[in-house]
């Protein structure tokens, strides 16, 4: 492997390309596979994922980078509280997206096999579920009820104790 | 030759060169508005992991009847075991090969609201074969 400066360079499905650190761009699995097969020198195609949502995916991918490289160069204790603080804000600020682009996200993160992002979006999806009713969140998140009306109650009977 | 359709349809007539009716034929369909987001085809993985960030059993329940995938997601086991190990303080080898954590979380869960809190104490004898005496203490704790 080469040096750390190495820049890849990848390119989203409408054609954006995007030059970031090797060391960003492994943070994805399946790239740092990819990059590995055809060596660092080749663009990398990313057939699944749009322009807007892989610059979302790298600004992550940078900032996670960028906190464990602080990780690594702190040298008291309480630092490390205080760089969780740090990077606990930049996810709240990095989530005030609307549900398309967090669903795109989830797409991405899943192809791309980034897994912090993939568990935080995922995260943010339980806490936007949290306390609302299974109607509630298919018309929220536009989901197709597939159970029929007897599979449904069905359902729900065998979880009603839960809620006794 | 006859005039492109697409023009004729125009209320509005507008003269064309035939040289350039083919570009008229193709015109852009103006853009419908974006339909909203369909949640539908998420991966499972992704339905595994936000099922995992569920705390309690009621919000995994609920989680499980969204729709028939997210209903296999939330009835993993694994998922079980974890609240059944937080809540219930079961240790995982506490349980016995044939009942399921989901099974072992509802039991316990019914011997602390029903019986141990005194709403129902008839109710011991509804809990069936599958009672793990084993778990009262752990439940009570």
């Amino acid at each position: 492997m080469a040096g750390k400066a190495v820049e890849v360079k990848l390119y989203s499905c409408d054609g954006e390309d995007f030059r970031v650190p090797s060391t960003v761009a492994s943070r994805s699995e399946t790239v740092k596979n990819m990059l590995e097969d055809t060596g660092e020198e080749d663009a990398v195609p990313l057939p699944n994922v749009h322009g807007r949502t892989l610059s979302l995916v790298l600004d992550f991918c940078k900032r996670l980078v960028q906190y464990e490289k602080d990780l690594q160069d702190i040298t008291e204790d309480f630092q490390h509280g205080q760089l969780d603080d740090e990077f606990n804000a930049w996810k709240q600020d990095f989530l005030d997206i609307d549900q398309a682009v967090l669903y795109e996200l989830i797409m991405a993160a899943n192809f791309l096999n980034v897994a912090e992002l993939l568990d935080l979006c995922c995260k943010e999806v339980a806490r936007l579920i949290k306390g609302k009713s299974p109607e509630e969140i298919r018309a929220y998140f536009h989901i197709k009820n597939d159970f029929t009306p007897q599979e449904e109650e069905e359902v729900r009977r065998e979880n009603q104790w839960a809620f006794e | 030759m006859q005039v492109p359709v697409s023009v004729q349809e125009d209320k509005r007539d507008i003269i064309v060169h035939p040289r350039f009716w083919h570009t008229v034929l193709t015109l852009p369909v103006t853009q419908a508005p974006k339909p909203p987001t369909r949640w539908d085809e998420l991966p499972l993985a992704a339905l595994y992991n936000i099922a995992s960030h569920c705390q309690t059993a009621q919000e995994l329940c609920i989680f499980g009847r969204i729709c028939k995938t997210a209903r296999t997601a939330a009835d993993d086991d694994l998922l079980w075991r974890k609240l059944c190990c937080a809540k219930f303080n079961s240790s995982p080898s506490q349980k016995t090969d044939k009942a399921s954590w989901q099974a072992l979380y509802r039991f316990n869960h019914r011997v602390l609201y029903d019986v141990l809190m005194c709403r129902r104490p008839d109710k011991i004898l509804d809990l069936g074969q599958g009672a793990i005496v084993i778990n009262l203490g752990a439940a009570a704790a």
